[in-house]
């Protein structure tokens, strides 16, 4: 705040109205804009007040009178003080006088040959000296004669008359001759009132007798006039008067009366046209409803609520009333429209901010947010009704028609596949609708701003509740059982479902809900997802159950592990079809979802345990295989060899000890080969490696493998085994005790043969592998002989020399199978045996042994051949 | 004639009489706000009013410029008549000016009728020397003649503008030297007693 300011200067110092004064002073303001306001005499100048410097205005002077003050203000200073004054004063204008303000001249205010009569305040008496005071404009100042005469007054009628004063105010310029003769004026004209009324009638007595004659006269008139219309003349007059006045009255009353119909009519006609606005609107709005043109309605029915909404008139009230009545019936129709779904929002919306610019009671918004969440609810609840009902049918017309059960399947699909897909359509098309009127609604856009914060809980919680509808649903919908038709198909429908679930969810999305709904909506997918990869390890589970009687027994190739049916082929296809269906379908993870294979989740454990039910059912299926017969086959096959049939008899591939030992390849070659080709399969999509499921697989194949073994001996050693004791002692009392021994007995021989054939017979299927087979049978067949050995008595010398034979014999052709055991066996066999006595025994022995050589030759080979080399 | 003793400074009222043109206004206007103005426009009759210190005691100049013009003339006495102290101004390169004085001392005399009034005598437009048209001499003997202080200024170059500013030193008064205070506050006292008889005087003559 700068300095107030001071005005120390002004040029002039006094001057009438529109005076150009030139103020001078210190800090009157910065810039033009500064100076914020200027007073002279308490006028306000600034109007006219031209900023020159900080120390100098131009301004004119108002229509001030008398001294006073100029009072600068300025923005930087406030109020200024004045150390000078001005003094306006008001100048009687004549026709001869210049002035700076404009002087109506229609109404000269004093002058002398003006027609019109000059109304009191202007009076000015005339000048008692006779002299023209005009053009005198040096005024002398009135405080000065103020001071002069403290309690005097100019006015030439007032009490306190001061000629001083008088003189001084008009004549102060007056010359002194001027004066003198003024003053003789005013003597004269003193004399000429005082000279008396004798002089007076002396200078006028014609005039006075005059007067007299005519006084004489009137009173003469005034007597004949009485004498002739009698003493009194008013009541005459008054009756003349009166009926004058009824005269007129008849006269014109019925002009009169005419005129203010016509005025009244006139006055009506103005007002409707005035109001047209008014009394049309009732048809107006009507046909704007008819029209649906509802903003033309709510901006007349605004108008006319500003315009006639205080109104006090009657009929305006009358018709107000009417078109209240017709914007509540149109507020009711448009309630009602919103409220009937299906509406799209943007029509919903206009009918909302309709019903709000009608004052709309209710809370227009939110009804609109509820009714389309209960039309979402319906609709979900009507798409399911409709596809049970439709599903319903198409299982009644199946009863009637027995349609095939692959159709219903197919159609069933369809019809849900379409049920997901309405529900999800259905929800996602609500909610884009519902949610965003929610959130312009929360926004503030429409109604204002939400009445109740506990709204916004409501609202969550309606959404929420949709949702979960929906999602109920649709779990019934796609999680309900029913076995797929085909792989095809299946993966067909869960895509699609998959496909519309997730154009939901991905919709849901970009809504932007609250993550609850959508943690709902992802949930559905999730499940759906297990659901389908469920239903794909159940498939294949069921299809490698179905593997037993897909087994043909047609060997389809030689592995390291002996031949194989293409068993382990099917079962790698029907898992890694499951897989790859997996992978395919559900495994993908859409925006915002959970990983299916999550560590540690309960998918990863279904994945797992439904891969060990898999092939565990498998590993059952092979031992089903394996060990399926029937009583006749095993009796006819667990004869002896000799005894058995011959092998071109039976069916190729069929017979059981070959299905045994293949079942036991396959086994072999799963657990070896395709185990890790699955594993490799897990891994190769991406899957978590199912250890505990390969591992217990592996073991049971392992079990499974020596369980075959041991079946396999049993069937095939103890027949064997059996049948030496009988051989060995057949014909023994015709064999006379002291002949020569020169060949071994022919049980030695058919068990030579027995061997070749078991070894014949599983070389054929299991290759490298059938050694352990054959071991094991040249192991019981020495326990046997070892066991028969010792239950032996002592033999004569000739048999001891042809035990010893066959011992030897034996051995030399088992020789390529002999375990330690079997090997220990024989060397009991032989110790338990008395030693040859003569050289000439050990020759012979040694030539038979070299005899039998030669002569099996052929069937040593076969027995001791390698696997290798077949 | 200041009717308000209390806290208000004491207020000289100093007239500027002359001819017209002779520069009156720009005395004023220099002495007041330090400025020189070119323009020439006739004055009627403008108020300045300042503070000043004069002999340590502070004291409100109070300036009436009038007009120069004839047309004025008649209402000169109305302002001579309030007036403590007169500065008479005349051009010294316009001798009709300085004839002037004349007659302008001697109404200034009439109106006041008081022969000791103060009163100084100030030829104008030094500065314009080489125009010179009224010898110094005769200036000097007039206020001489008159008894009054002369002096010479230049309100374009400021000449000794300062110094009847700041006249302060109170030598007998009627000195002719510019240092002579021409606002003596003794002078003033001595006019203000006259001036009130004065005033008396007419108007029990004017009765």
């Amino acid at each position: 705040m700068g300095p107030p300011p001071v005005v120390t200067g002004i040029s002039p110092k006094e001057g009438p109205p529109g005076t150009r004064v030139t103020i001078r002073g210190e800090f009157l303001g910065a810039s033009a804009t500064d100076l914020i306001g200027l007073k002279i005499c308490g006028c306000e100048c600034l109007l006219s007040a031209e900023w020159k410097s900080k120390n100098k205005i131009v301004a004119r002077s108002g229509p001030c009178k008398g001294r006073g003050d100029i009072i600068v203000t300025t923005k930087s200073g406030g109020e200024g003080t004045s150390t000078v004054q001005f003094r306006g004063y008001h100048e009687s204008i004549g026709p001869v006088k210049e002035s700076a303000v404009w002087v109506e001249e229609a109404a000269p205010p004093s002058l002398p040959w003006g027609r019109r009569p000059m109304s009191p305040t202007a009076y000015t008496p005339p000048d008692p000296l006779g002299l023209s005071t005009e053009g005198d404009e040096c005024k002398f100042p009135e405080d000065e004669l103020n001071e002069l005469f403290p309690d005097g007054s100019g006015k030439l009628s007032d009490e306190n008359f001061q000629p001083g004063w008088y003189l001084l105010e008009h004549h102060s310029n007056t010359s002194f001759e001027d004066l003198k003769a003024g003053m003789v004026f005013l003597q004269r004209k003193v004399e000429g009132q005082k000279e008396g009324q004798l002089s007076f009638l002396k200078a006028n007595t014609g005039a006075v007798m005059d007067q007299l004659d005519r006084l004489v006269l009137l009173k003469n008139m005034y007597e004949d006039d009485q004498r002739k219309n009698g003493k009194e003349p008013l009541p005459s007059l008054q009756a003349a008067i009166e009926e004058s006045i009824s005269l007129a009255d008849s006269l014109f009353s019925e002009i009169l009366s005419r005129k203010e119909n016509a005025d009244k009519t006139r006055e009506a006609l103005s007002l409707l046209t005035r109001h047209k606005f008014l009394f049309q609107l009732p048809s107006s709005i009507d046909k704007n409803i008819k029209k649906k043109e509802y903003d033309l309605v709510v901006n007349d029915y605004t108008r006319v609520k500003n315009l006639f909404g205080n109104t006090d008139v009657k009929l305006f009230q009358k018709i107000l009333g009417e078109i209240d009545k017709k914007i509540e019936d149109l507020k009711q129709n448009l309630y009602i429209r919103m409220k009937t779904m299906p509406i799209n929002v943007q029509e919903q919306t206009k009918y909302i901010r309709l019903l709000i610019s009608l004052n709309w009671e209710g809370d227009a918004a939110w009804t609109a947010i509820i009714t389309r969440k209960e039309y979402l609810m319906n609709l979900m609840n009507k798409v399911r009704d409709h596809f049970k009902q439709k599903e319903e049918q198409e299982s009644g017309e199946k009863g009637r028609r027995k349609a095939k059960e692959a159709d219903s399947e197919c159609s069933w699909s369809a019809q849900r596949a379409e049920w997901c897909a309405a529900a999800c359509g259905a929800l996602a098309a609500e909610l884009h609708a519902l949610w965003p009127l929610a959130r312009r609604y929360f926004a503030g856009e429409l109604a204002g701003a939400p009445a109740d914060p506990q709204r916004h809980a409501d609202l969550k919680e309606m959404i929420t509740t949709a949702v979960q509808q929906f999602s109920e649903h649709t779990r019934a919908c796609v999680l309900a059982g029913g076995a797929a038709p085909s792989a095809d198909a299946a993966r067909a429908r869960l895509l699609a479902n998959l496909r519309s679930l997730r154009e939901a969810y991905e919709s849901l999305l970009k809504l932007d809900l609250p993550s609850q709904p959508l943690s709902v909506v992802e949930k559905v997918i999730f499940d759906y997802r297990v659901h389908g990869m469920t239903v794909f390890l159940q498939r294949a589970h069921k299809r490698v159950k179905g593997l037993v009687d897909k087994e043909t027994w047609k060997i389809q190739e030689f592995s390291d592990y002996g031949a194989i049916t293409d068993l382990p082929q099917l079962l790698e296809t029907h898992l890694t079809d499951a897989l790859s269906s997996i992978h395919k379908c559900v495994y993908a993870t859409g925006r915002r979802e959970t990983p299916l294979l999550a560590e540690g989740s309960e998918p990863l454990n279904i994945l797992q345990k439904h891969t060990q039910q898999i092939l565990l059912a498998f590993v059952s299926v092979l031992q089903e295989l394996a060990l399926q017969h029937d009583d006749q086959d095993f009796n006819t096959t667990s004869l002896s060899v000799a005894l058995d049939q011959p092998l071109g008899e039976r069916e190729a591939g069929a017979r059981w000890q070959q299905r045994l030992l293949i079942a036991a390849a396959n086994a072999q070659y799963t657990r070896r080969c395709t185990l890790p080709r699955l594993a490799a399969a897990f891994e190769s999509f991406e899957f978590p490696k199912p250890e505990l499921a390969l591992q217990t697989t592996k073991e049971a194949l392992s079990n499974l493998e020596s369980s075959i073994a041991e079946t396999y001996l049993e069937h095939k050693g103890d027949p064997l085994v059996g049948t030496i004791e009988p051989s060995m002692y057949m014909g023994r009392h015709k064999i006379d005790p002291d002949a020569i021994v020169d060949d071994a007995r022919p049980y030695v021989y058919e068990i030579i043969n027995n061997l070749i054939a078991v070894h014949a017979e599983v070389d054929s299927i299991c290759g490298a592998a059938c050694s352990r087979y054959v071991r094991d049978i040249s192991e019981t067949v020495c326990e046997e002989l070892s066991r028969l050995a010792a239950c032996a008595p002592a033999p004569p010398r000739a048999a001891a020399f042809r035990a010893r034979l066959e011992a030897s014999l034996l051995r030399l052709a088992c020789a390529a199978h002999l375990t330690r055991k079997a090997e220990n066996y024989l060397v009991e066999t032989l110790a338990s045996i008395p030693p040859l006595e003569t050289e000439e025994e050990k020759k012979r022995m040694d030539m038979i042994i070299q005899d039998f050589k030669k002569r099996m030759e052929l069937q040593l080979a076969c027995l001791n051949c390698d696997i290798e080399t077949v | 004639m200041s009717k308000k003793p209390a806290a208000q400074p004491t207020l000289h009222k100093v007239i500027m009489v002359g001819s017209g043109g002779v520069g009156k206004s720009a005395l004023t206007l220099q002495f007041m706000y330090d400025e020189f103005v070119e323009d020439y426009e006739p004055t009627k009759a403008d108020s300045y009013r300042k503070k000043v210190v004069l002999d340590g005691e502070e004291v409100q100049i109070d300036i009436l410029d009038t007009a120069g013009q004839e047309d004025y003339a008649a209402i000169r006495d109305n302002y001579f008549r309030s007036g403590e102290g007169f500065l008479c101004v005349f051009s010294i390169t316009e001798p009709e000016s300085f004839d002037a004085t004349q007659e302008f001392r001697e109404q200034i005399l009439r109106v006041k009728n008081d022969e000791n009034i103060p009163f100084l005598l100030v030829g104008n437009k030094s500065d314009l020397g080489d125009k010179r048209r009224v010898p110094l001499d005769a200036c000097r003997e007039r206020a001489a003649h008159w008894q009054v202080p002369y002096v010479e200024t230049s309100a374009k170059t400021r000449d000794n503008v300062d110094k009847v500013r700041h006249a302060t030193a109170p030598p007998p008064p009627y000195h002719s030297t510019i240092q002579n205070a021409y606002f003596s506050p003794k002078h003033l006292k001595i006019f203000k007693k006259n001036g009130h008889s004065h005033v008396n005087a007419y108007r029990s003559n004017s009765i």
